[in-house]
């Protein structure tokens, strides 16, 4: 009886385990703080503001956090490729299955398709702060682990320049959301955005007895940032998403349907999907 | 007595691993009696043109309530014009689906919807029909050209905004996805009540906009615009607070930078406090330690 309890125990313990294993993890990185010398300034007053409410949905939703840095402690190297960059163990952007970063970009006054697309942080560690996306990041390669790049930025997703800035960081990845714009038409630091996106990302279900209510809809990350992404922005941006596979019709697939809290398998292959909605 | 040791410690094991990770927390959730669901479910259909496939249940929470008939779900804010539609077969939509109404048509659906809600017209600022579009490229086999197909036109979704007394609800909008039939498909409806204080202290801050004379100055940026708004707790959320303000956009000095920097200020150039959505987990302080390179 003993050892039929045991064996019982141990197969729950691994069942368990094994769901807690395969649960989407998250983190995020939030920069409110850009002094004028030497980041150029101005400061962001909601982006950790912003962040905290993209946790909140997912403490709700039970997913793990893997890291929240905030300010100083979001590092450029955090975005690029490398051992002791995105995969550096306290706060890479590729430790993670989901990550969330809010804060500066790099706009160009009309942008082209040669023009970069960039992360730009405030940091005194893991230098530069600016990250050219399409030529630094890499995301999912190796041991990473990226599904869900969340870019909330001002201009990291530039559609002119989709090719040259978002096809090379799909190494794994799944799925990444930014917006396109240029300097005058740009997003606008908002309380707001972040957490309505993140709260579309998982929802909100609640069980009473026997019955299962979703009091707030659980969406494809695509179809939560078409929903979100044009909260709080000026004329003519455009909220952008895009997925990677082995043909069109699976990018396709990946890019309307996929979820962050049952993603699809890894991605292989050369095609990019990617949808757009502006204000 | 070894057994019944042994049966506990099995109990404090599972327990400890059950609850080790995620559950989604069922805080004080309470199930809708049958008249209370149906009185929800009524007002989805009356008001909104939903049709309910089969018995509805539903539940409540923190002042929010909804109810769900496994197809579509219906979710208010208790007691607010905040109502959010989801039918799960039709959205996400497949362009197989996609409406093919004109714009026109698309606009009057979501007007009426308004009008069923209770919304004065006379709050009703931008109507607008948003082009979604897909597109898709692929990098060759070379790896070194990457191909790009043509852009095509995709869903379209409607979005309304909201001014009150000349005043813009920055918060308030209509976000409707309808499907092939043109019913909801999917809608997010966050319009609620401006109380008169609210409204009074949004007049006096237009005046005070104009002038400019509280806005705060921010290192690195200058003053873009300046105007008062109502803000409120968003649709996605727990709570409805509701607060006037000025709001000040500044532009960034270093023309590449980018995201504006945006401030919610009062008649004193100071900070107002932001409505809620939800509350916040208690988290600890970090501090991160430099790796070695």
């Amino acid at each position: 009886m003993q050892k039929l309890m045991a064996y019982v125990v141990v197969v729950l313990a691994m069942a368990q385990v094994g769901a807690c294993y395969g649960q989407t993890s998250y983190s995020t990185g939030a920069v409110s703080n850009y002094p004028a010398n030497p980041c150029f300034g101005p400061n962001l007053p909601f982006s950790v503001g912003s962040a905290a409410s993209f946790r909140s949905w997912y403490n709700l939703a039970g997913l793990p956090n893997v890291s929240r840095w905030e300010n100083n402690d979001v590092w450029g190297s955090d975005f690029r490729d490398g051992a002791n960059a995105d995969m550096e163990p306290q706060g890479g952007s590729d430790i993670t299955d989901v990550y969330f970063y809010n804060g500066h970009g790099i706009c160009q006054g009309a942008p082209v398709a040669t023009d970069p697309d960039f992360i730009f942080v405030c940091s005194t560690n893991g230098q530069p702060n600016n990250t050219d996306i399409g030529a630094s990041s890499r995301w999912g390669n190796g041991n990473g682990r990226l599904k869900f790049a969340f870019i909330d930025a001002s201009c990291p997703m530039d559609l002119v320049s989709l090719g040259n800035n978002w096809f090379p960081p799909f190494q794994g990845l799944h799925v990444a959301v930014g917006h396109s714009g240029n300097a005058t038409h740009d997003t606008l630091n908002s309380q707001t955005r972040g957490g309505t996106f993140s709260g579309y990302t998982v929802g909100y279900t609640v069980n009473v007895g026997f019955i299962t209510v979703q009091f707030f809809p659980e969406l494809p990350a695509t179809w939560a940032w078409m929903n979100a992404g044009l909260i709080d922005v000026q004329s003519q941006v455009c909220a952008v998403s895009i997925a990677n596979d082995a043909t069109q019709a699976s990018a396709e697939n990946r890019r309307d349907n996929e979820r962050v809290k049952s993603p699809m398998g890894r991605p292989s292959g050369n095609w990019f999907a990617w949808r757009w909605i502006c204000s | 007595m070894k057994t019944l040791i042994y049966s506990g410690l099995s109990a404090l094991v599972l327990s400890v691993l059950l609850s080790g990770c995620a559950m989604e927390p069922k805080a004080d959730a309470k199930q809708l009696d049958d008249d209370q669901a149906n009185r929800l479910a009524a007002l989805g259909t009356n008001d909104f043109g939903i049709k309910w496939q089969g018995r509805v249940v539903g539940a409540g929470e923190h002042g929010v309530s909804a109810v769900t008939d496994g197809v579509t779900t219906l979710t208010t804010h208790t007691g607010h014009r905040v109502f959010i539609i989801h039918n799960r077969k039709e959205f996400p939509p497949s362009d197989k689906t996609a409406f093919s109404g004109s714009d026109t048509e698309l606009k009057s659906i979501g007007i009426k919807l308004l009008r069923g809600a209770g919304v004065k017209e006379e709050e009703i600022a931008d109507v607008q029909v948003l082009q979604q579009f897909t597109q898709s490229g692929a990098i060759e086999p070379s790896g070194k050209e990457v191909k790009v197909l043509p852009p095509e036109k995709s869903h379209r979704t409607l979005v309304i905004s909201r001014r009150v007394e000349g005043v813009d609800v920055v918060s308030s909008r209509l976000m409707l996805n309808v499907d092939g039939a043109g019913r909801v498909a999917f809608m997010e409806l966050a319009w609620p009540d401006i109380n008169r204080e609210v409204l009074d202290r949004a007049s006096r801050y237009m005046k005070l906009a104009e002038s400019r004379q509280v806005v705060p100055k921010l290192e690195g940026a200058e003053v873009e615009a300046v105007q008062a708004v109502v803000l409120h707790s968003p649709a996605i959320g727990f709570y409805n607070d509701a607060t006037a303000a000025i709001r000040v956009i500044y532009r960034p000095n270093a023309k590449q930078v980018g995201q504006k920097a945006v401030r919610y200020i009062d008649e004193r150039g100071e900070d107002v406090i932001l409505p809620r959505d939800l509350d916040r987990p208690r988290e600890e302080p970090l501090k991160r330690v430099e790796s070695r390179r």
